[in-house]
């Protein structure tokens, strides 16, 4: 019976498993080119880098398609980009900016302060704008700001209801993307690529697929040192590490492009190097001060004292920094404060809130956090570091809506969360986190309301010299520092890999220097 | 069979309205506020209460639950899904623009599970205690255990990385569809390939197959003729099932492979609490189940004109 099978039906059954075998194997000859073979440079990003014409800016900064008036310097002060000088009225209320000469759109026309101001008026019709880098919100970005007006072809002035001596800082990247203004539709949603004035154009975009920027020759500065790049979408973090070790990408950006362990790997192999730069984010453990054993400050104050930050940071293979500062250490204002780290000391503090005993407590984890960084093995780590002083801490994974409803209801004691520099001013994030009503300070359920910390908060607000308000700003730092309204971690890092072919590209504070990213042998 | 088509279409009628309702539902009960995330999609920001009630207003999310559901199933009715709370997108464009991706998937993977599975499950039957058989039976064990992700990764290992052969991620042709296809296939190859086996065990101990050899045919022709006709209803039915599976459920592939189809798009919209996407999503999912139970059932009283449906089957 068997011989009589295999005659006559084990062939079909062989041409099936042949046909299957056959398919895989014809792809071989059309497999990946290699990447001498072409000179455009494939990047890849952990989201879509252009999230479209409904978004805010269409495409992240970090493309350089559309440029900023005001960026980040490496010391996180403000730097004009396309102005050139700014000047700030006696009563602090009315700036003054002139605009770069001969900065020329991509569509061949030359920039005028007309179309500056155009980007500022859609900015205040569409706020907030919804984006997945920053809501475009000008109440946010600029409070009280009462008008912007062109005075001539180079200069317009912005007029504010009360005096902004800050607000070069908070103009930085996001806060003023300028376009062509025929970029937009009458709904203020872009009508097509935007018409940027960067050293790259945007030229081609297949949503979350991936994106193609080219060389724009007429470019006001040094032109980019490559003339096509294409940016792939790759959510998952181990496929982008294949990718690199399948020489199908060259390098990789934005947030959490890579994260450390997989980078570190990549870096063992000779292919490949890393490069890594201090980011705006900092990682936090948010404690809910409204209800609970750890409403008192003593409580916060033992949590900080008996996490050793030094061994959370090898977690991050020390990319990351330590810090107990609220303030980021990129932002220009950022003091240092020494770091403690006394069980002993934590545990006597503890007792005397917990009368000697214990207290379970819930430590929320946010799952986006568990791809980016290594929250998982960090969770169980504090909750290690946190028994000693009479916590039993059970862990919850959550994803990000219950998270953040859990945390607006309260309904928490302990949350693992980042927060990044909206910009270059620490006051908007000292009134949202540290002034009591503050946006965030409610939303976190942080229960923080400290009379000296609002003194200090409104003073700085008022200060017109920005020397007393560094000041100001100092003593706000150390009065986090001690009362702790959350407990600050780590600065973070962020990490890129690139092909040693490509040279030239470097992870700066937001973003990288892809306008000098070059192949080697050109 | 047109009256049995009506039947079931009007019955599916019910269920597609219990699903609307079931996906409104899960949309408005579930945690969290998409509308203070939307405005805090970067996890810095934080909107007033005042901003989020000027965009709840905007949405309509401030009309009672009835008016919004009935104002959303009438713009499903006019094939308009609404729009994603967080990509101001329409909802409806974004399928329409992914389903390609899903279904060249879902159609690869089930080809590749039947061109694979049931060949080989006949020929274990076959076989029965055969090393063949049991080579094949560990198989399938060993292809239902293997965790999706890991596969996945495995493939990439040996095909992308070391061999250089097919691409790590992404569309972009049918070498793109190869390993992921390959790693959804092999479910449902394992179980038609148990299938095959017990349709061939089965078959081959009928009456008329034993009446076929004493007449003097032959064996290809007996498991031809016979064995893989009794194997056509059954394994409609579980193509059927799997593939509006794959349709509604290939997330983990479509993440690791960057394949930007239906599944990830769902995903997107759970974590952010995108009701109106999760909607579309539940009711996209059950529209396709019930028309592939359908067209399943069709293809079985096409095969088999014998098989008999409902009450005046019974009769």
């Amino acid at each position: 019976m068997p011989n009589a099978f295999t005659n006559r039906l084990a062939a079909p059954l062989a041409a099936i498993g042949l046909a299957v075998s056959a398919a895989v194997l014809a792809a071989v000859p059309a497999a990946a080119p290699a990447l001498a073979e072409t000179r455009e440079m494939v990047m890849a990003a952990p989201r879509d880098l252009a999230p479209g014409p409904e978004d805010a800016y269409y495409t992240s900064t970090i493309l350089h398609v559309w440029e900023p008036l005001v960026v980040g310097g490496e010391d996180g002060r403000p730097v004009p980009h396309l102005i050139t000088d700014w000047r700030m009225s006696e009563d602090g209320k009315t700036w003054t900016f002139t605009i770069r000469q001969n900065v020329t759109f991509h569509n061949g026309e030359t920039m005028t302060a007309e179309h500056v101001v155009a980007n500022f008026r859609r900015m205040i019709d569409v706020s907030p704008k919804r984006s997945p880098f920053y809501t475009m919100n000008v109440e946010r970005s600029y409070p009280g700001l009462v008008s912007v007006d062109a005075v001539d072809d180079a200069r317009f002035t912005m007029v504010f209801d009360a005096p902004r001596p800050t607000l070069p800082y908070a103009m930085v990247n996001f806060s003023s993307p300028v376009v062509h203004p025929d970029s937009f539709d009458d709904e203020g949603n872009f009508s097509r690529f935007p018409i940027g004035t960067g050293p790259f154009r945007l030229v081609a975009h297949d949503p979350q697929v991936d994106l193609v920027i080219e060389r724009f020759d007429g470019y006001w500065g040094a032109p980019a040192g490559t003339q096509r790049i294409r940016v792939r979408t790759i959510p998952d973090a181990d496929t982008r590490a294949a990718a690199f070790r399948a020489e199908e990408i060259v390098a990789v950006m934005d947030l959490g492009a890579m994260p450390p362990e997989q980078a570190v790997g990549l870096a063992e192999d000779p292919r490949f190097g890393i490069s890594y730069n201090p980011s705006s984010i900092s990682h936090y453990l948010h404690i809910n001060g409204t209800d609970g054993p750890l409403a008192d400050a003593r409580m916060r104050q033992a949590i900080s004292l008996a996490i050793d930050r030094d061994q959370i940071v090898e977690l991050y293979r020390g990319f990351t920094t330590p810090t107990v500062n609220f303030l980021n250490v990129t932002n220009p204002f950022h003091i240092d404060i020494p770091i403690e780290h006394d069980v002993g000391r934590a545990a006597e503090l503890a007792d005397a809130v917990l009368g000697g005993g214990r207290a379970s407590v819930r430590m929320l984890v946010p799952s986006w956090g568990l791809g980016r960084y290594p929250y998982r093995a960090q969770s169980e780590l504090i909750q290690f570091m946190l028994a000693p002083i009479g916590l039993d801490v059970a862990i919850e994974v959550m994803d990000g809506g219950a998270f953040n409803e859990a945390m607006r209801r309260g309904e928490y004691d302990i949350a693992m969360r980042i927060q990044g520099l909206p910009n270059a001013d620490p006051a908007t994030l000292f009134n949202s986190y540290l002034r009591a009503g503050g946006n965030q300070n409610m939303a976190f359920s942080l229960g923080y309301d400290n009379p000296q910390m609002n003194a200090l908060i409104d003073a700085a607000n008022a200060s017109l010299d920005l020397v007393e308000r560094a000041e100001l700003y100092a003593q706000i730092q150390r009065l986090a520092a001690r009362d702790l309204p959350t407990v600050p971690l780590m600065n973070d890092a962020t990490v890129i890999v690139h092909h040693v072919d490509v040279v030239g590209l470097e992870q700066q504070v937001y973003g990288t220097t892809l306008p000098r990213a070059a192949w080697s042998d050109d | 069979m047109l009256g049995y088509m009506l039947r079931r279409m009007m019955l599916a009628v019910p269920v597609l309205v219990g699903a609307t309702v079931i996906a409104f539902a899960l949309g408005v009960i579930a945690p969290g506020d998409p509308v203070a995330d939307a405005l805090a999609q970067n996890g810095f920001d934080a909107p007033t209460p005042e901003e989020i009630e000027a965009m709840r207003i905007a949405l309509g999310l401030d009309r009672p639950l009835p008016i919004q559901y009935f104002d959303w199933l009438g713009g499903v009715l006019r094939g308009d899904l609404g729009r994603s709370i967080f990509t101001d997108l329409p909802i409806a464009g974004e399928f329409a623009r992914r389903l390609p991706v899903t279904l060249s998937l879902a159609v690869s993977a089930v080809i590749l599970a039947v061109a694979v599975g049931v060949p080989l499950g006949m020929a274990m039957g076959y076989w029965r205690n055969r090393p063949f058989d049991h080579v094949g039976r560990f198989m399938t064990l060993t292809l239902l255990s293997v965790p999706g992700f890991w596969l996945a990764l495995m493939l990439i290992l040996v095909f992308s990385e070391t061999l250089r052969w097919l691409p790590t991620s992404g569309p972009g042709g049918w070498r793109h569809m190869v390993l992921p296809s390959a790693v959804l296939a092999t479910g449902m190859a394992a179980v038609l390939m148990r299938l095959g086996r017990a349709v061939m065990l089965e078959a081959m101990s009928e009456p008329h197959i034993v009446a076929a050899r004493g007449r003097g045919l032959s064996e290809a022709r007996i498991v031809a003729g016979h064995a893989l006709k009794n194997m056509a209803a059954p394994l409609i039915t579980v193509t059927g099932t799997y593939f509006g599976g794959i349709v509604g459920g290939s997330v983990i592939v479509e993440v690791i492979f960057a394949l930007p189809g239906i599944g990830q798009y769902a995903v997107e919209g759970i974590f952010r609490r995108d009701y109106p996407v999760i909607q579309g999503y539940v009711l996209f999912t059950a529209a396709i189940f019930v028309l592939f139970n359908l067209a399943a059932d069709l293809a079985c009283l096409l095969v088999n004109p014998q098989v008999r449906l409902g009450a005046r089957a019974v009769a």
